[in-house]
């Protein structure tokens, strides 16, 4: 099993949504404003990023709409659509994402999200505890795998799902793979995701913790019998400055932010679906709130008074510095092994745009330099 | 109150893969096409360019709004709705769905988001399913009666996710939902929800919530019956749908030519059924609105002035399969009589998808201007 660095084949990922908003930008429009979905998408495009996720919540956009849009407004670009287990019938959502994939030209991948809060899954009818729900997401996948791998009729006899005779009738662009990204920090999750997922997705803990939740994935992978484990994911805010001091001067300005009145508007706005003022229920925030405990500054340059600050409510730790800092931050989880990273600002369109133009450069430059000076030596451990 | 008389709206649909007419080989293996009885489909089965060629000639043609189909063999109908939107200026869809596989509360924010994207261009066709096999491909084990109760329940949860104020809890028999809030909602305040189904539950329950219901083409005297029926199980809920007649019209400069074309469709359907192994589909024998159309076809094969049935008679009466078969102005004049008895939809395909879209833009222009003269009303 593979631990150490590839510098080959990292892939970073940006966020979209499909209204101006943010922690510390109040949304003043329309929840779905079309033009700005389409310009956010396209910024990443321009700005050389792989891929785009686009989130589910119980109230929100429905994703894969979202994705269908901006598929058809942008050129390459691949779009990642979080998906829920449990709402959808899953050979109901195998020809969704199939026929997605073929009307995009194959730039289709699905983020598995099996869900951490109980009170999040019954807003959509979902009662399951949150073992059952993994046991069900696990049922789901084979499903799902085996509609998009394998033509011909089939029966299912599981758990949680029952079927007769269903023959997929399309399927992913040109027959190709397509790929699966899975979240979640809970033994449960690991247990599950390991098995079927292409990427697993973590959220930006310090580099330590990062790597004990690598080892997990990866000892789980094993157990399922893989050669290799998933590629991993991590999720960061990066906040930019010119150099390091005007990075942190806005730091400090965006946690003043989210504490003040334009943060209490958005924690009231996201408190009608998410609740708020108790521990949270899901591994993932937990730990982030653990890590945040324990100092505000780690490593490099990450930084945990933001997630603290949402009650370590999702993607929620920053790296803050100048591009060059942020840069080197990114190659010490690559360092670890982690394959692709996943960025997202505060300022939502804006930094999409300087991520772009000033901290990608950085990366790809700093990888292809490793992979230039790589000594044989590495790969031979 | 004075109610606004509603306009007549012409639906067409939608396909994603080339169909071969010309060839008079059937294609045993792929069965029979969803979209046509006639004619072998060629290339992919998603074709991107010929489903926005075939949405722009209906949009050319002056149909209001395209079908989107749906069965476990179909593609996401979703995913080909945004297709479609985007490749048209004004032409609006009519997207089936089977309540039973989405929870009500992400098909309510996905029918929302497709509708936010495209405002008021989205219509919902609520379709629970008449075959009992179709269901269970895709893990669906009730029965018909229960489907209908359930139908009730999603539609009920689907309304209150569009529009309640405050997050809301729903216990019904099927859906339970605890603290459920939309952020995203229907760009003009509603989505319009289209019903079919011809079985006493259907009419039960589409008169509950349909803004619209829509029937096969049975003769006039079956469709004045229905009318009747629906506008019984709507009046309790203050409810006053439109309605829709679902035809295939057979038309050509010539009545004769018109005809020749209708034994060719015939002989055409005939093959592909026997290349089949023949016989009826469970669809057919499980569905009202399939018995009827075949015990109609049973009596004659022209009813009223031109409606022809024969084709009922081969498939069991499985889908929208009688015509009405004529030049332009006799087909034009038989759409008329069934908006005499308050139809103000008109769903019409051919068996030619592309070519029959854009030829059915005489039909229309027609029936727009007969409509001024019969009933000065409803012109609008």
């Amino acid at each position: 099993m593979s631990h150490h660095a590839d510098y080959t084949d990292v892939e970073i990922l940006g966020m979209i949504g499909t209204a101006d908003a943010s922690e510390v930008r109040p949304n003043q429009g329309p929840i779905i404003d079309p033009a700005y979905t389409a310009r956010f998408a396209q910024a990443h495009e321009a700005g050389g990023f792989d891929r785009v996720l686009i989130g589910y919540g119980s109230g929100w956009s429905e994703g894969t709409q979202v994705a269908a849009y901006v598929a058809q407004h942008t050129e390459r670009l691949g779009l990642l659509v979080a998906h829920r287990p449990g709402v959808v019938f899953p050979t109901l959502a195998s020809r969704t994402f199939s026929t997605l994939d073929q009307f995009s030209g194959g730039r289709v991948a699905v983020h598995i999200i099996t869900g951490g809060t109980d009170s999040e899954q019954r807003r959509e009818g979902d009662y399951l505890t949150h073992d059952e729900r993994y046991a069900r997401t696990d049922e789901y996948l084979q499903i799902l795998r085996g509609a998009w791998d394998e033509p011909g009729p089939r029966d299912y006899d599981g758990q949680y799902y029952k079927f007769e005779g269903f023959s997929p009738a399309v399927f992913p662009h040109q027959d190709r793979h397509l790929d699966l990204f899975f979240g979640g920090s809970s033994p449960a999750a690991y247990r599950v995701g390991a098995k079927h997922a292409d990427t697993y997705m973590l959220w930006g803990e310090p580099l330590k913790e990062t790597s004990e939740q690598i080892a997990s994935v990866a000892e789980q992978a094993r157990a399922a019998g893989r050669a290799d484990r998933p590629r991993i994911s991590v999720s960061f805010r990066p906040i930019l400055g010119r150099t390091d001091e005007e990075a942190w001067e806005r730091a400090h300005g965006i946690l003043d932010t989210i504490n003040g009145e334009v943060g209490k508007a958005f924690r009231q706005q996201v408190a009608k679906l998410h609740p708020q003022g108790q521990a949270p229920q899901n591994a993932g925030s937990q730990r982030l709130l653990a890590a945040a405990e324990k100092g505000d500054l780690h490593d490099r340059c990450l930084w945990t008074p933001t997630a603290k600050a949402v009650g370590g409510g999702g993607n929620s730790t920053a790296l803050v510095g100048s591009p060059e800092t942020v840069a080197a931050a990114i190659l010490d989880y690559v360092d670890i092994g982690v394959n692709t990273v996943l960025i997202r600002g505060y300022e939502p369109l804006q930094d999409a745009i300087d991520y772009g133009a000033r901290l990608l450069p950085l990366v790809r430059q700093e990888l292809a330099h490793r992979v230039a000076t790589r000594t044989p030596v590495a790969e031979a451990v | 109150m004075t109610q606004r008389t509603p306009e007549i709206e012409f639906i067409g649909i939608t396909a994603t893969q080339r169909v071969d007419t010309a060839t008079q080989a059937t294609n045993g293996t792929f069965g029979m096409a969803t979209h046509t009885e006639v004619g072998v489909p060629v290339g992919p089965q998603v074709n991107k360019e010929f489903a926005a060629e075939l949405a722009r000639a209906h949009e050319a043609s002056g149909f209001d709004r395209v079908l989107i189909a749906h069965s476990s063999a179909s593609i996401d109908g979703f995913v080909l709705a945004d297709q479609t939107l985007e490749a048209t200026e004004k032409l609006k869809v009519l997207l089936a769905h089977r309540p039973g596989f989405w929870a009500p509360t992400i098909a309510a924010r996905a029918y929302a988001t497709l509708d936010a994207f495209h405002p008021g261009r989205v219509a919902m066709h609520v379709i629970t399913g008449g075959d009992d096999a179709d269901q269970q491909r895709d893990g669906d084990y009730l029965t018909k009666e229960e489907r209908y109760r359930r139908t009730d329940d999603f539609l009920t949860v689907l309304r209150k996710e569009w529009e309640s104020e405050q997050p809301f809890d729903h216990e019904g028999e099927f859906y339970k939902v605890t603290g459920a809030y939309a952020s995203v909602r229907p760009a003009l305040g509603s989505i319009p929800i289209y019903f079919g189904g011809a079985s006493e539950d259907a009419i039960r329950v589409g008169g509950k919530h349909a803004d619209a219901y829509a029937f096969w083409g049975e003769p006039l005297d079956g469709i004045r019956q229905r009318i009747a029926e629906v506008r019984a199980a709507a009046a309790p809920y203050g409810r006053n749908p439109r309605f829709s007649v679902s035809l295939r019209p057979i038309v050509a400069e010539t009545e004769e030519e018109a005809w020749a074309r209708a034994e060719a469709v015939l002989a055409a359907a005939q093959a592909r059924v026997e290349a089949n192994g023949g016989g009826v589909s469970a669809f057919a024998k499980n569905s009202v609105g399939s018995q009827r159309l075949a015990a109609a076809a049973e009596s004659q094969d022209v009813h009223d002035k031109r409606l022809w049935t024969a084709l009922a008679k081969v498939t069991g009466g499985a889908g929208n399969s009688t015509s009405l078969v004529g030049t332009y102005e006799q087909v034009a004049d038989g759409l008329l009589d069934y908006v005499d008895l308050g139809v103000t939809t008109l769903l019409i395909r051919g068996f030619d998808p592309l070519e029959d879209a854009k030829s059915y833009g005489r039909v229309i222009d027609l029936v727009r201007a007969g409509v001024k003269d019969r009933r000065p009303a409803l012109a609008g």
